[in-house]
């Protein structure tokens, strides 16, 4: 074996073995993770704050019509007042305030009873849904044909009462 | 002789008040007049026929306080008044009186409304009325129905629809829907009922939505026709012809797609697929939207 071949396989097997890096290279990774974190919200909000308003314009609209059905049901309610503009920013407390709106007008027929729970979790579970993933936009149309058919349940229970 | 008849009075006394009292009753109206009929409990039979009168036979359960006819000409109204009158029109407590049954043969062209709570509805072939049928959980079936524009509303109640109209709008909380007929424009909702449409000619314009009910469409697309499914949990099967032009775009979030057309796209990691697809020459659309329901899309 000459010099040369003795060299060659030295360096062959020096290769074989795990190759350390000559600086720290975890710095340099979790300012790119860093920085890609920053970026993502930028994109992923527009859309989510897209969702969220329709679903806010849906639950206000709702909102003045559930009030009405109250109004005609009885004295006019405080809480009605009282829920509606603070929710205006916030799509999460305005799909609670109308679904605490609707238990108020839920009727009280046996006929409807059944319904009427099987509605409000219906709601229910679209609204964990939808903030699960903002991304479902349909799922806010979803939610406003659903709340509309609780109106129109409210509305049945108010014409048996 | 005179025990054996009080004995058999007696006996067969509750089986007389169940049978109610016979209903038969004649107006005559226009052919295309407006009928409204209301009926708490029992069973509301339409039939049609090529007289401008409107019979009515049956019979009146016992504790209805009575049957309310008005009008006539281009408006009559039916109604079976419960004997709370402080009650809605058509509500009250119903369990103070027995069912009524009322069938109803009304000239074919006739417009309908109905409003029931518990009674089961059939209409058959009625042509060129506009159809409108509310119902809590009775079941409302139509056969052989011609209309421009029916809407069937019911909350717990199966309804069937067999026929043709320009626009259809249906809905149920947990009602099953069953329309083998089409409409040029047809609206199907529902909460948990399941939703199927077996078309017998092509689709035009057909919406159907529901939040864990089951929804099946099967049937051609006219050209540059549109079905559009959204669904939070139920499974969705659509089956279109081979020969179908029509775009297709599909997604599930959570769900499995599978699609006789195009390539379904799984991202690498996570949950969720969506599918993007011209089927002929695209000439239509198809969209399906599914959270986490499974979605078939199958070629026929």
């Amino acid at each position: 074996m000459s010099e040369h071949d003795f060299q060659w396989r030295r360096q062959l097997r020096d290769l074989s073995g795990p190759a350390q890096p000559q600086r720290d290279l975890w710095l340099d990774i979790a300012s790119r993770i860093e920085a890609e974190q920053a970026a993502v919200p930028v994109a992923a909000p527009h859309r989510r704050r897209w969702a969220a308003g329709l679903a806010v314009a849906a639950s206000v609209a709702l909102a003045v019509l559930v009030a009405g059905v109250l109004q005609r049901h009885s004295a006019p309610s405080n809480t009605v007042v009282a829920v509606r503009p603070s929710t205006k920013s916030d799509p999460v407390a305005a799909m609670a305030a109308v679904d605490e709106q609707f238990k108020q007008v839920r009727t009280q027929d046996p006929r409807l009873a059944a319904a009427a729970v099987e509605l409000d979790a219906a709601a229910e579970e679209i609204r964990q849904m939808l903030q699960q993933q903002p991304d479902a936009v349909f799922l806010v149309g979803l939610l406003n044909r659903t709340n509309e058919r609780r109106l129109k349940l409210a509305r049945m229970g108010q014409a048996s009462s | 002789m005179k025990i054996k008849l009080l004995a058999l009075s007696v006996l067969f006394a509750p089986c007389l008040a169940l049978a109610g009292t016979p209903i038969n009753e004649t107006r005559d109206v226009d052919a295309n007049a407006r009928i409204d009929i209301s009926n708490v409990k029992g069973a509301v039979n339409v039939s049609a026929w090529d007289k401008n009168q409107v019979v009515i036979t049956g019979s009146l359960g016992e504790g209805v306080k009575r049957l309310a006819i008005d009008g006539g000409g281009s408006l009559l109204s039916v109604r079976v008044e419960g004997p709370d009158k402080s009650k809605g029109w058509l509500w009250g407590s119903d369990s103070a009186m027995q069912e009524t049954v009322l069938n109803l043969k009304v000239p074919r062209a006739a417009a309908l409304e109905l409003g029931v709570v518990s009674a089961e509805v059939a209409i058959a072939d009625t042509v060129g009325g506009e159809v409108q049928v509310d119902s809590v959980s009775g079941r409302i079936r139509l056969s052989a129905v011609q209309s421009p524009h029916l809407r069937l509303e019911s909350v717990s109640g199966d309804i069937e629809f067999d026929g043709k109209a320009d626009k259809v709008s249906i809905e149920t909380v947990s009602g099953d829907v069953v329309a083998r007929g089409v409409g040029s424009a047809t609206r199907m909702e529902t909460v948990s009922g399941n939703l199927r449409v077996v078309a017998s000619a092509p689709l035009r314009q057909t919406e159907a939505s529901s939040v864990s009910g089951d929804i099946e469409i099967s049937g051609a697309l006219e050209r540059g026709g549109r079905i559009e499914i959204e669904t939070m949990s139920g499974d969705v099967r659509l089956s279109l012809p081979a020969s179908v032009s029509t775009k297709i775009r599909a997604e599930s979030f959570s769900g499995t797609l599978r699609s006789d057309f195009g390539t379904v796209r799984k991202p690498e990691h996570g949950p969720g697929s969506s599918l993007e697809a011209t089927a002929g020459g695209g000439d239509g659309d198809v969209s399906v939207d599914s959270f986490s329901g499974d979605v078939t899309i199958r070629r026929e």
